[in-house]
Order: C-alpha cells, then structure tokens, then sequence
C-alpha cells in the first residue's frame, strides 16, 4: 500500500458530462489538499446523453485537449458512472464462504437481483456486516452497472492515452467532496442540478439516508426563459426537501451542486424557498492550486460544475483501508 | 454503504499482481540460491586451488631444501674426510721426528758407564735392555729419561748383576717406556 498511496496522487480524475469533460488532480501535500491539474473542455452536442458516451472519439479528444491545457502528465485515470446507471443492493451470502466463494456467490446473486436482464455486470461489492435477521448469513453491499457502460468510458479514457484505473460512481463523488467540506455527524442536503435532472440527496458523513431524482431541464436556467425554469426549480426543490425532511435526521443544511448551480442569486432564492440556510458547492474551497494550475479555475472555490471531478480525485489522496487502487 | 466503490475488475488484477509477485519471488529466491551455491563453489575451488598452490609451492621448497641438505652432506663427508686426511697426514708428520728425538734423546741422556744392548720399539712403547757399569749409573740414566720431554711411563722392568768381564758392581737392566711428541697434536673436533 505505501508503494502505491505515494504514487496515487498521479490519478487523474475526468469527470465526463453531458456538456463537458471536467479533470481534476489532487496531491496531499504535508496535511495540505493541493489541486495540481485542473482543466474543464466543452463538448460537442450529444456527444454525450443520458449518461451515455456517443461519440467517444470526440470526447477522447476533449479528454486529451484538456490534460494537454492543464499539463497533466498522468497515465492513470479515474472515472465515475452516472447514478442513474448504477444499481445498488445488499446481498446476503452464507457467512461460512470463503472470500474467493463470496465473490462468485456475489456475481451469480447481482445476475439475478440486478435490474440488467442478461447484460454483462461490472461489479464491486463490499462485506458489511452479519445479516441482522439471520445470523448465519452475511449482508453484502453490491453496486453494478452495465460492463459495456464502464467500457465506453474505458474506451474514451484510450483515447486520451490514458488507462483507467478506477471506476468509481458520481453520487459517491458528490457525496464524498460534501461530506469532506461538513462537519463530522452534520446532516446536509445535497441538491445536484444537471443539465436533464435534479437529484436531491439527505447526508450525513458520507451515509445517505434519502435520495430522489426528478427530471428538470437545468440547460434552461440559463436561455431566454430562466425566470420561469428558476421558479419549477424552485418548486421542485422545496417538494424534494419535504420529503427529505422526513428522513432521520433532518438535514441543516442545503448545498447546491451541479452546473445549474452557478445560475446567480439560486442560492438566496433556495434559501426563502426551503427556509434551510442553503450554499452553492465550492468544490475546491480550502484547496490551494500548484503553481502550473490556471489560478483563474480555483477562483471563489471553484465552479459547482467541478464538484463531481474534484470528488473523484478526492479518491487518488485517499487512504482508505479498503481502497480498490491498491 | 460504500463509498470506495471500483467497478474494474480490481480483485481479478489484484490476483493476478499478487500470482506474479509470488512467482517472481519464487523465482528470485530460486535465482539467489543458484548464485549462492555457484559462489559458494568458486569460493571453494578457489580456496582447493589455493591450498594446492600452497602445497605445491612448499614441496618445492622442501625440494629445494632437500637438495640443499644433500649438498651440505656431501660437502660435511668431503671436509671429514679432508680432515681425516689431515689428521692422519698430521699424526704422520708429528711421529716422523719421533724415531730420531727418541735416538737423540737416548744420546742426549746416555750416561758414561752404561750401554745398551738391545732397544726395541713396538707401538710407541721402547724397550731397551744394557748393561751398567753400577746400579748409580742405570739411577742416573733413568732420571735423565724421566726429565726427558719425548718420553713417559719410565719403567725399570728388570735390574741384575752380571759379572762376565764387566767389573764389579755391573748390572743388566731392562727398562721402558713411551716415545710421544712433547706436545701431542689434538686431534679434529669431528664435524657434525
């Protein structure tokens, strides 16, 4: 692990969304989050849609321009699946297995558990615990998603010379970077506004305890009739915080995440709306950038558009136990 | 819930590094012993050569000693015999004089009155039988023999009167003694 914990730093994560690709490294410098690549490059329309990877030369290429921009040297590289293409569930597996038995258990439950028909699963899992209703057998975090889905990505990452390394889930990068920014045991709502849909998750140190997505077209926030999408989002927002309320415990706070949260004066307005002191995600408050990185890309924290970037590459510092990089 | 979630094959890669690994250690091992055993054999065939280089340089050497021995040996029998040689040469030359002190000195301690009739030499040890005019002149001659440097364990064997047309009082004597260089030659130390 020491070998490779120095070395994963040079993890380069490339955030690929419907209107551009995001890259973000980080280095852990004595204590010190330091961002040393920072770089956002548009896409071409429908390049990517529905979190599907259309065009992967073309975003290959995106890929390749912005590492060139930010001078990132790194070969390895991290990407995150959209939620929406992911599907988790807690599998039980008899206790007595081996690990090696577990893993086959796992693959033949999630086959059949998973809501992907016949399609090849890339999967990972995670032993949680003993079952709390029969001893005898142990619960098991599954998460997966299509293998083809992870090969896209696999395939754009290729073409900007890069190998994957890490495939790890956008919700959990989200969740990652605002659980980093709060207080230990504080209670967040997160409300990720993207481009077709917002997502609104109720936190607590990384533990989800409610999460919804609604369709929204979020691109419109910004054209002609903003005035009237800010006020259905508005509205969609305070029926999502309602139902989040409900959940234990109830969340202190409302962070906004996502392009549609950079639109000006959302947070003020979210804030009379909800009755919930609400912030836009500064995904690289408290960073400080490498001498090489554009000053300009960390400015007042940075966009909320790099949250799920910079989360990611929260995972090439990280010194989990139980990291899949090692 | 995880939040360390990766959906790459990482166990199968895990796996497959740690097979690696373990073969590559299998076979580094298995690399190290074969260095270990060859340099332990270099180390010892150099050592065996040393050692017979060592024996060799030394039966050489105690060859060359060998050799070195005999040599003296040779030369230690030839300087004895020299010496032998010499001795004997030496032995000669000291008893060559010796027949004519012995005559000189029986010249030399000759009293008037006294003669003799027979000296017999045998050995180194002289007899000599004569006649004396009294036994004061055969005294006189056996002290003038005994101061004698030539000769030693004076012995009058015999004294008789005779008479026979010699006078009263004459008398036959028979003495002897030893003819011996007065200052007698040591013989050679004998050489080791």
């Amino acid at each position: 692990m020491g070998l490779l914990s120095r070395n994963a730093g040079s993890l380069l994560a490339v955030d690929i969304g419907a209107a551009a690709v995001k890259l973000v490294q980080l280095a852990s410098r004595r204590g010190e989050c330091l961002v040393t690549a920072g770089a956002l490059e548009p896409l071409p329309p429908n390049a990517v849609s529905g979190g599907n990877v259309n065009d992967p030369g073309a975003v290959g290429e995106a890929v390749a321009r912005a590492a060139g921009r930010a001078g990132c040297r790194a070969k390895r590289a991290a990407v995150a699946m959209p939620g929406a293409s992911v599907a988790t569930r807690t599998i039980a597996v008899d206790a007595a297995l081996s690990d090696s038995e577990i893993e086959v258990e796992v693959a033949l439950e999630a086959r059949q558990q998973m809501p992907f028909g016949d399609q090849e699963l890339a999967l990972d899992f995670e032993v949680l615990q003993l079952s709390a209703t029969d001893p005898s057998r142990l619960d098991v975090a599954v998460t997966a998603c299509r293998r083809d889905a992870v090969r896209q990505r696999e395939a754009v990452l290729r073409r900007a010379g890069l190998a994957a390394a890490l495939v790890d889930v956008e919700s959990h990068c989200l969740q990652r970077l605002v659980a980093a920014q709060s207080a230990p045991g504080e209670a967040v709502a997160v409300a990720n506004i993207g481009c077709n849909s917002v997502k609104l998750l109720a936190m607590r140190d990384e533990s989800v305890a409610f999460a919804h997505a609604e369709p929204f077209a979020g691109h419109a926030l910004a054209g002609a009739e903003g005035g009237a999408a800010r006020e259905a989002l508005l509205q969609l927002l305070a029926r999502l915080a309602g139902m989040a309320a409900a959940s234990t415990p109830s969340p202190a706070r409302l962070v906004l995440a996502g392009g549609g949260a950079s639109v000006p004066g959302l947070a003020e307005d979210a804030e009379r709306a909800l009755g919930l002191p609400a912030v836009i995600l500064r995904p690289f408050a408290a960073m400080r950038p490498a001498a090489n990185v554009d000053a300009a890309l960390l400015a007042d924290g940075g966009a909320p558009a790099m949250a799920i970037a910079c989360g990611l590459a929260l995972r090439g510092i990280a010194t989990t136990p139980r990291d899949p990089l090692t | 819930m995880t939040s360390a979630v990766n959906l790459l094959p990482w166990r199968e890669r895990q796996r497959a590094r740690r097979r690696q690994a373990f073969f590559a250690s299998l076979a580094g091992t298995f690399a190290a012993a074969v260095a270990l055993v060859v340099l332990a054999g270099w180390r010892i065939d150099a050592q065996t050569s040393r050692e017979r280089q060592r024996g060799d340089a030394l039966a050489s050497e105690a060859a060359a000693f060998e050799t070195r021995i005999a040599a003296q040996e040779t030369l230690l029998g030839e300087r004895n015999e020299l010496a032998e040689r010499a001795a004997a040469l030496q032995a000669l030359a000291a008893e060559r004089p010796l027949l004519a002190a012995t005559l000189d000195e029986l010249a030399r301690s000759a009293v008037a009155g006294v003669h003799y009739t027979a000296i017999v030499g045998r050995d180194g040890r002289v007899t000599a039988t004569g006649i004396g005019a009294g036994n004061s002149h055969v005294a006189e001659l056996m002290r003038r023999l005994t101061r004698s440097e030539w000769f030693s364990e004076q012995t009058l064997e015999h004294i008789a009167a005779v008479d026979a047309g010699y006078g009263d009082g004459a008398a036959a004597f028979e003495l002897a003694f030893r003819t011996s260089p007065p200052m007698p030659v040591p013989p050679p130390a004998p050489a080791r």
